[in-house]
């Protein structure tokens, strides 16, 4: 209970760092709830991620299991408000504001300039979570197999996630 | 999510379930990265885009600056590089 200021703060940080997705906060989640905190480790940090895939709602949904594990229900609850509470906030008085700004000559030099940041943002928390879930051949396959099916076809991305868990599987039976 | 968390937090070290989950996050890992790609290709028209946004993977994963950090300096140099002015005399204005 006593970690709930600390879930407060770290989690309506990473909400104000999610330009282009929540993703753009993984490598902070990591560094903040695995390297500083130690609610959890890299690896369960990877496979909440993962499960996250699986369940439905956005994928930065996971957190609530964080909280959860860290400050139980309460943990829970408030790690929902402080991560969505404040970008919630945000995207709302921006979005009024953006409306308003309308002949604002800097108002097109923001958008393209943050839209490869935001792009970036989302490839490095990639690469975090590549580095803790892509470490031998089989993974290395799955991954480039899910890029390459879903660049080339419109696939629903439940099924690559329920692919590779069954590979995952079957590598598991046969080792 | 909550019920799926408690539940991986009980089972999560089965050795069946770490194996699945090996999967799952590695197809994850692609899932990203398609959308990455994807979303790279609509919204970075010039390929200068891809110094800004190298600029922010190295600063992030190989600096190891904090996200923050990247997103502010990153982002002025960028905002400053599309400034009005270049966009006027460029015609690079976006397709909003």
């Amino acid at each position: 209970m006593n970690e709930v200021p600390a879930l407060i703060r770290v989690f309506a940080y990473l909400s104000l760092l999610t330009i282009g997705g929540g993703m753009a906060a993984f490598p902070e989640l990591k560094i903040l709830s695995v390297d500083v905190h130690h609610w959890l480790t890299y690896q369960q940090l990877v496979h909440l991620y993962s499960v996250g895939q699986m369940a439905p709602g956005p994928n930065m949904m996971m957190i609530v299991s964080i909280g959860e594990w860290v400050g139980g229900i309460i943990g829970a609850l408030v790690v929902v408000a402080a991560f969505f509470g404040p970008t919630a906030l945000l995207a709302l008085c921006a979005g009024r504001l953006w409306k308003r700004l309308e002949a604002w000559p800097w108002r097109a030099s923001i958008q393209q300039g943050l839209a490869p940041v935001s792009i970036g943002l989302l490839l490095a928390g990639c690469f975090t979570l590549a580095k803790g879930a892509v470490h031998d051949l089989t993974t290395a396959t799955i991954s480039v197999s899910a890029l390459l099916v879903l660049l080339r076809y419109k696939v629903n991305p439940a099924l690559l996630i329920m692919a590779g868990a069954i590979i995952g599987a079957i590598e598991f039976y046969q080792a | 999510m909550y019920v799926v968390g408690m539940t991986y937090h009980q089972h999560g070290e089965r050795a069946l379930v770490a194996a699945m989950l090996k999967g799952v996050a590695a197809a994850a890992v692609g899932l990203i990265l398609a959308t990455a790609v994807q979303l790279g290709k609509r919204s970075l028209p010039h390929g200068y885009d891809l110094i800004f946004t190298g600029a922010t993977v190295i600063g992030v994963n190989r600096l190891h600056f904090s996200v923050l950090t990247v997103l502010i300096c990153v982002g002025l140099v960028a905002i400053l590089w599309y400034s009005p002015g270049r966009l006027r005399k460029e015609g690079l204005a976006n397709h909003e």
